[in-house]
C-alpha cells in the first residue's frame, strides 16, 4: 500500500451529504461492479480519473482528498456509466454534485470554476469546428495540423 | 405459521408430478417408493429437463447424462408411475386429497408403444431443421428421437416442418418405419385424471441474451450453448471449436450476470448456478483442450456456497481460471473473429482485452408454462416472478395439498432441486397419510434347477433396426454362433426388444426347452432389466441370462470395416455364450424390515425429520445430547426474510411432543450401533437423575441431524480480548434483548468470513454473509442513524437474498471488499473508538475506519464428537468433517451406508428453509426402506468357502460396508449388508471369497472364449 488514510481524515457526512445532491439517491446501491469506469471515454486517456475509485472515496467519506482532487474536473459528461450502470447509479450526477460541493466548500474558487466552465466551452466550439474542418477539408487532411490552425484562432 | 397436518380425507392416492426434469423425475420416483401412485406430466417430448443438455455437473465433474440416463430409465420402468409426455394440464378442479385434473396431449404423431426409437426415419426424411435439442447449434430432421437417450426412446413429427403437412409428396418415414409407428391423423387428447396432491417442478429457463450488446456475433454464445459445444453429443461431438470459423478457441472470456442482478433486465435477484457452471465450463474447456484453453471469468461476487464448492473454486483458480471482479455489459466484435471486452481492472483502470470466444453466462427465469399454472391453481407469484412459498416451508404453496420444487420456487442447483423433490414428495405423502398405498410386486425369480444339466443355450442376434445391421452382416454371424459349443437355438430379430420379440423370446425359452439365454444387442445398462424379464416370465432363473454388446462397443464404432467388425461381433457373442454356460441363479435373500425410524438430533433438522417420519405412521425414537430440543435455532430470533424462527421452533417442538408416534430422549447419546439396513440395533446412554442408564433401540433406518457449532474467533480481531468486538449470534442476541449499549453505537464495522474461507476452514459457511446482512438491516431500522460498513470477499447472497443485500445498500449500509491475503486489522485505543484497518485494493490505500463495535462473521463448524458418530455410523466425512453424501448431485440426503441419511448443518450449512427441506427429503427416503416390509439383499453378494479360509482377518479390516463379521472367530458375511464390491474377494490371499455373479469361472470362461484357447488358470 502506498498511502494510509487515517479516522481524522473520514467524514462519515460526507456520504449522506452527496447523496442528497439531486440525481445522487442511488449512489448507495453502487455494486462496485466497475461497468461505469470500464465505458468511460476519459477514464481511457486519464490516468488519474476512474468513477470507481470517486464512488469508493465518497463512499469512505475521503471529502477534502475526493473535493480538491483534479479529477472532479477531467469528466466530459458523456453520461454512458449512468445508462450502463445495472444499479441506476448516475455518476454523471455524482460528479456534478461533487463538484457543487468542491465550489460550495471552497475547494476551488468561483473563478477557477468559471474557467473550467469557459475551457469547457471553448473545447466543444473546437470540437464543432474540427469536425466541419475534417468533413469539409481536403481528404488528405492533417488532423494535428487542422487542431492547431483552429486552436490558434481562438485566442 | 402453518404446519402440515395429514388431510382427514383421501379420495385418491394418485399423486400429479408437473414436469419431468430432475426435480419432477425425483419427486415422481420418491412418492411412488411411498406406495404412491404418480401421473408425471410433461410438456416436452422427452424427460430430463434442463440437466440433459448439460456437459458436466460441478463440482464432481461427472457427466451429467451418465448420472441423469439410470434415472430416467428407472422412472420409465417403475410400474407406478406413468409418464405422459407433450401433455400439458388445462383445468384443475377440487380440493387437496381430492383434485380432477383435465389433461391434454398434443399429437407427437409417433406411437410411442410402437416405436421403439430405432431412428429409421430421421434417416429417410428430407426435411432439415434446427435441432431444439442443440439449441439450433445443429441440425436434424422434423422426424427424430429427441436425443440418444430420450424417454420415452420414441421419435416426434414437427408438423410445421414436414413436407407432408405442408401438402407435399413425401411418406418416407411411413414407408420404413419398421414398427408401423408413424400415425400423421392423431389427434390431440384429453382426458381426466383425479390425484389427491400436485407437485410442481416446472423447473426454470435460461434467460434471454438477446438484448446483450455484442450476442449477435457467432462467437459470443450463451452459457447454455457452450454447454452444447462442449458437450460430446454435441453439434461438433465435444470437439471445442468457436462458431465463427471453427478454428480451436485459446482465450474464453466467462461473462457473469448476463440476465441475473439487474432490475433492469427484469431480473433483480442472483441466479445462484452460474456462477459455479462458468468455473465448471471453464475447467471443462481447459481439460477437453488439452490445457490449451485460458479463461478468465469476469463477475461481481464469485458465488460458491455449496458444498464442496469452495473447494471447485480454488481448483479452478489453480487450474489458472483467471477471475475479474468486473461487471461486463457489452462485447465488441473483432473483424478477424473473437470479441474485445472491457472491463475495470483491480485499481480501477480500464482495461480491453481480446478473447477468442466470449461465453455470456445466463442466468434462470422462472419456466415457460409457470405462470399459466399460477392462475390455474390460483397461487401466488412472488416479486421476481416464481411461485411463491414460505422461507421456511420451501415447498408448500398458497393452495393447499399443491407443493412445488426446484428452480420453480427460487433458482437453485441440481442438489437442492433433488432435496426439494423429495420434500415435497415427502409431504405429499404426509398429507395423504390415510391414503391407501399400492406396492409394485416384488417376486423372488423362480428357482429353475438348471445348474446340473446340459446348456441349452438359446442366442438372439438383434438388427437395432440398422444400427447393428448396417455394419454386421448378422446372417453370417447367426451361422457362425450356431456352431459355438451349447448353443441350442440361433435367431435374429429386427429389434429384440420390442413386444413382439420378447413375446416370441419367452414362447422360444419354453418351446425349445432353453436353460441359458444370450441376447447380443446393445447396452445391459438400458436393456438387460428388459430381457430378465422375458426370462422370469418363461420360468428360468434371470441369473441365466448374458449380454453381448455388439452395438455401441462394435457396430457404432467400427462402421467402416464391417468384415473386422463381424469377427469382432462373433468373439463378444462366443465370450457371452462361454459366460452363459456358467452362469448361476440369483437368489436374493429377503429379510424383514423393523418398522422403526431412529433420529440422531433435536434441531430444526431432526425435530422435521422425526414429524415427517412419524406422520407417515412409523414410530420415531429422537435422541437429542443437550437437555433441550432445538439445537442452532434456539439462538435465532429472526430470520432476513422475516418469518419468526422462535415461533418456527416452538410449532415443530409443540407438534413433536404431542405426536403419538415420536419418543423423546433427551440428554442421550449414541453410544454403540449395530446391524444393517433394516435391522439396526443402537445403544443411547441417558442422563438421569439416577445417573447413566443404558438403553437399547431397535429400528431399521437412521436420519443424522447432529448440527454443527459456531466458530469460536477466540484471539482474532481482539475476540474474547475487548468486549466491543463480537460475533454475529452475540449481536443477534443483543438486538433481540434490546441492549442498552446498542443505541450508544455510532459506528458498526462487519468482518466477513472469519473462520470460513481460510486454511483451517477453507469452505463457505453459506449462512454467514445472510447473517450480515439480516443483523445490518436489523440495526438500521432500530437504529437509523448508525452506520454500517460491511468488510467482505464476496458477499454471497445467492437467489433472493440478493434483494436484501441492495435493501441493505439502500438504506446507506457500506460495502468494502478486501482480498483474503490482505484482511482487515483490528486496533484498540483506550478510551476511543476501536480502529479497523482495511487495505483497500481499488485505492491502493490503507484506510482506518473508527468503530465502536466490531462484529465477526464467524463460520460453521461440524458439531462436537462428528468424527466419534462417522465412525459409529461408518458414514465417510469430508475433509471439512461434514457428513459425506452417497452422490452430492442425486443422492444429496444418502449417506454410502445403507439406511442411513443425513440431513441439515450436519451435511453442511444451511438456512433454516432448506434445513427444514432437507430434513423432510432424508425422512422420505428413510420412509421409502421403512414402507417395504421386507428387503431383499443384493444379487452381487460376496461369499466365503469356509475351508480355504485361513483367517487372516484382511476382509474384515477392509470391508468399506462393515458386511464380514465375526462369528466364532470365523469370517462371515452377511448378505443383507454386503454391497458386492469385491474388495474382499481381490484380497483373500486364500482366494476363499468368491463373488455371486462375475466370479472367476464366468471370467475365464470368457478369457477362453476370447482367445479360442485354453487359458491358465491362477493359484499356482
Amino acid at each position: 500500500m502506498t498511502e494510509t488514510v487515517n479516522l481524522q481524515d473520514l467524514d462519515p457526512q460526507f456520504k449522506d451529504e452527496v447523496a442528497a445532491e439531486p440525481g445522487c439517491q442511488h449512489l448507495w446501491r453502487c455494486f462496485a461492479c466497475g461497468v461505469c469506469t470500464a465505458t468511460c471515454p476519459v477514464s481511457e486517456l486519464t490516468p488519474g480519473f476512474s468513477p470507481s475509485q470517486i464512488i469508493r472515496q465518497v463512499l469512505y467519506g475521503q471529502r477534502a482528498a475526493l473535493l480538491s482532487s483534479p479529477a472532479l474536473w477531467h469528466c466530459a459528461g458523456c453520461a454512458r456509466c449512468s445508462f450502463q450502470c445495472p444499479q441506476d447509479v448516475r455518476f454523471l450526477d455524482i460528479i456534478q454534485g461533487l463538484r457543487h460541493l468542491a465550489l460550495r466548500d471552497g475547494f476551488i474558487s468561483p473563478a477557477r470554476a468559471a474557467r473550467l466552465a469557459r475551457g469547457e466551452r471553448l473545447i466543444q466550439e473546437l470540437r464543432r469546428r474540427l469536425i466541419g474542418e475534417i468533413l469539409s477539408g481536403p481528404e488528405e487532411l492533417e488532423v494535428k495540423d487542422a487542431l492547431a490552425r483552429l486552436a490558434g484562432e481562438e485566442d | 405459521m402453518a404446519t402440515i397436518r395429514p388431510l382427514d380425507r383421501v379420495a385418491h392416492p394418485r399423486v400429479l408430478v408437473v414436469g419431468g426434469g430432475i426435480a419432477g423425475i425425483q419427486a415422481a420416483l420418491e412418492a411412488a417408493a411411498a406406495g404412491l401412485p404418480v401421473t408425471l406430466v410433461e410438456a416436452g417430448f422427452s424427460i430430463g429437463g434442463r440437466m440433459a443438455q448439460l456437459d458436466k455437473t460441478f463440482p464432481t465433474n461427472d457427466c451429467a447424462m451418465c448420472i441423469l440416463s439410470p434415472r430416467m430409465l428407472e422412472i420409465s420402468r417403475h410400474p407406478l408411475i406413468t409418464i405422459q409426455t407433450s401433455t400439458q394440464a388445462i383445468e384443475v378442479q377440487g380440493r387437496a386429497g381430492d383434485f380432477q385434473v383435465l389433461l391434454s396431449r398434443r399429437p407427437r404423431f409417433v406411437d410411442v408403444g410402437k416405436c421403439t426409437g430405432c431412428g429409421e426415419c430421421a434417416r429417410v426424411c428430407p426435411q432439415n431443421l434446427p435441432d431444439p435439442y442443440n439449441l439450433g447449434l445443429s441440425q436434424t430432421k422434423a422426424i427424430h428421437v429427441p436425443f440418444p437417450q430420450a424417454i420415452p426412446q420414441a421419435a416426434y413429427l414437427t408438423p410445421e416442418a414436414c413436407r407432408i403437412f405442408r401438402g407435399k409428396s413425401c411418406e418416407a418415414c411411413i414407408k420404413v418405419c419398421p414398427a408401423g409407428a408413424i400415425n400423421l391423423k392423431e389427434a390431440a387428447v384429453e382426458w381426466t385424471e383425479s390425484v389427491g396432491a400436485i407437485i410442481l417442478a416446472l423447473g426454470a429457463a435460461p434467460a434471454p441474451a438477446g438484448d446483450f450488446p455484442g450476442y449477435g456475433h457467432p462467437d459470443v454464445v450463451t452459457s447454455v450453448e457452450f454447454e452444447r459445444l462442449l458437450s460430446a453429443t454435441g453439434p461438433q461431438g465435444g470437439k471445442l471449436v468457436r462458431p465463427s470459423d471453427h478454428t480451436e478457441p485459446s482465450r474464453l472470456a466467462f461473462i457473469q450476470c448476463v440476465g441475473s442482478r439487474d432490475p433492469q433486465a427484469g431480473a433483480a435477484y442472483c441466479s445462484t448456478v452460474c456462477c459455479m457452471a462458468s468455473l465448471k465450463e471453464a475447467l471443462v474447456a481447459r481439460e477437453i483442450s488439452a490445457g490449451k484453453v485460458e479463461s478468465t471469468i469476469f463477475y461481481m461476487d464469485l458465488r460458491a456456497q455449496g458444498k464442496g464448492y469452495e473447494g471447485y473454486l480454488e481448483q479452478a483458480r489453480g487450474h489458472g481460471v483467471a477471475l475479474v471482479r468486473s461487471r461486463v455489459t457489452a462485447v465488441t466484435p473483432r473483424p478477424q473473429g473473437g470479441v474485445l471486452v472491457r472491463f475495470t481492472d483491480a485499481h480501477g483502470r480500464p482495461r480491453e482485452q481480446p478473447f477468442d470466444l466470449a461465453v455470456l453466462s445466463v442466468g434462470l427465469r422462472p419456466g415457460r408454462t409457470l405462470p399459466a399454472w399460477v392462475r390455474r391453481l390460483g397461487l401466488g407469484l412472488n416479486e421476481h416472478g416464481f411461485i411463491k412459498t414460505s422461507p421456511l416451508l420451501q415447498v408448500t404453496t398458497a393452495r393447499p395439498g399443491v407443493l412445488v420444487c426446484g428452480a420453480a420456487r427460487e433458482p437453485m442447483d441440481i442438489p437442492e432441486s433433488v432435496t426439494t423433490a423429495s420434500a415435497a414428495a415427502a409431504v405429499a405423502s404426509r398429507l395423504l397419510t390415510t391414503a391407501s398405498r399400492t406396492w409394485a410386486p416384488k417376486t423372488q425369480p423362480a428357482l429353475s434347477r438348471v445348474a446340473d444339466l446340459p446348456p441349452r443355450i438359446g442366442v438372439f442376434l438383434c438388427h437395432c433396426g440398422t444400427n447393428i445391421a448396417k455394419t454386421i452382416d448378422l446372417a453370417k454371424l447367426a451361422t457362425a454362433v450356431a456352431q459355438l459349443p451349447g448353443v441350442a437355438h440361433v435367431e435374429d430379430n429386427l429389434f429384440s426388444c420390442a413386444v413382439d420379440s420378447t413375446t416370441r423370446m419367452r414362447e422360444t425359452i419354453q418351446t425349445q426347452r432353453l436353460n441359458r439365454v444370450v441376447v447380443a444387442a446393445c447396452s445391459p445398462r438400458t436393456h438387460e432389466g428388459v430381457f430378465r424379464e422375458v426370462l422370469a416370465a418363461a420360468g428360468l432363473n434371470p441369473g441365466y441370462f448374458a449380454f453381448a454388446n455388439i452395438r455401441e462397443q462394435c457396430a457404432w464404432v467400427h462402421q467402416t470395416e464391417p468384415a473386422a467388425a463381424l469377427t469382432k461381433a462373433l468373439d463378444l457373442v462366443a465370450m457371452a455364450v462361454s459366460r452363459a454356460a456358467v452362469l448361476t441363479p440369483i437368489q436374493p435373500q429377503s429379510f424383514p424390515v423393523i418398522p422403526r425410524a431412529l433420529v440422531l438430533g433435536g434441531g430444526v433438522a431432526g425435530l422435521s425429520a422425526a414429524l415427517t417420519l412419524a406422520d407417515q405412521g412409523f414410530h420415531t425414537y429422537l435422541v437429542e445430547r443437550q437437555n433441550s430440543l432445538g439445537g442452532l435455532a434456539r439462538e435465532l430470533f429472526f430470520t432476513l426474510e422475516g418469518p419468526d424462527p422462535q415461533e418456527f421452533l416452538h410449532g415443530l417442538q409443540a407438534a413433536v411432543y404431542r405426536h403419538p408416534n415420536i419418543e423423546v430422549h433427551i440428554q442421550t447419546e449414541l453410544i454403540k450401533l449395530t446391524g444393517h439396513v433394516g435391522q439396526f440395533k443402537s445403544t443411547v446412554r441417558r442422563l438421569t437423575l439416577d445417573g447413566l442408564k443404558e438403553r437399547e433401540l431397535s429400528h431399521g433406518v437412521i436420519v443424522v441431524a447432529t448440527g454443527g457449532r459456531e466458530f469460536r474467533p477466540q484471539g482474532r480481531y481482539l475476540y474474547g480480548e475487548d468486549p466491543r468486538v463480537l460475533t454475529q449470534r452475540e449481536l443477534e442476541g443483543k438486538i433481540n434483548f434490546c441492549d442498552l449499549d446498542l443505541p450508544k453505537v455510532r459506528q458498526v464495522v462487519m468482518i466477513q468470513c472469519v473462520g470460513s474461507r481460510e486454511p483451517d476452514h477453507p469452505y463457505c459457511s453459506r449462512l454467514c454473509c445472510s447473517q450480515a446482512l439480516k443483523n445490518a438491516l436489523l440495526l438500521k431500522e432500530r437504529y437509523p442513524l448508525m452506520r454500517i460498513t460491511i468488510l467482505y470477499r464476496d458477499l454471497r447472497a445467492y437467489g433472493f437474498r440478493e434483494s436484501y443485500y441492495v435493501k441493505a445498500k439502500d438504506q446507506g449500509v457500506t460495502f468494502i471488499p478486501f482480498e483474503a491475503a490482505r484482511p482487515p486489522r483490528v486496533a484498540a485505543a483506550r478510551r476511543r473508538p476501536l480502529t479497523v484497518w482495511v487495505e483497500d485494493e481499488l485505492l491502493d490505500q490503507a484506510v482506518a475506519l473508527p468503530a465502536d463495535l466490531v462484529v465477526l462473521s464467524t463460520g460453521i463448524e461440524p458439531a462436537a464428537g462428528s468424527d466419534n458418530l462417522a465412525q459409529q455410523l461408518r458414514v465417510a466425512q469430508t475433509l471439512d468433517g461434514w457428513f459425506q453424501e452417497a452422490h452430492q448431485k442425486l443422492r444429496p440426503v444418502d449417506s454410502a451406508t445403507e439406511g442411513v441419511f443425513l440431513c441439515g448443518v450436519a451435511h453442511y450449512p444451511k438456512s433454516l428453509g432448506e434445513t427444514a427441506a432437507q430434513a423432510q427429503a432424508a425422512a422420505i427416503r428413510a420412509a421409502g426402506i421403512l414402507f417395504q416390509t421386507e428387503l431383499l439383499a443384493g444379487e452381487m453378494v460376496a461369499r466365503i468357502i469356509p475351508e480355504a479360509c485361513r483367517r487372516c482377518l484382511a476382509c474384515v479390516e477392509l470391508c468399506p460396508f462393515g458386511a464380514v463379521t465375526l462369528s466364532d472367530a470365523k469370517p462371515e458375511v452377511r448378505l443383507e449388508v454386503c454391497r458386492g464390491c469385491g474388495v474382499c474377494a481381490a484380497e483373500c490371499p486364500a482366494g476363499a471369497i468368491h463373488m455371486s455373479r462375475g466370479a472367476d469361472p464366468e471370467l475365464a470362461a470368457q478369457i477362453e472364449a476370447a482367445f479360442g484357447g485354453e487359458m491358465r488358470t491362477g493359484g499356482d
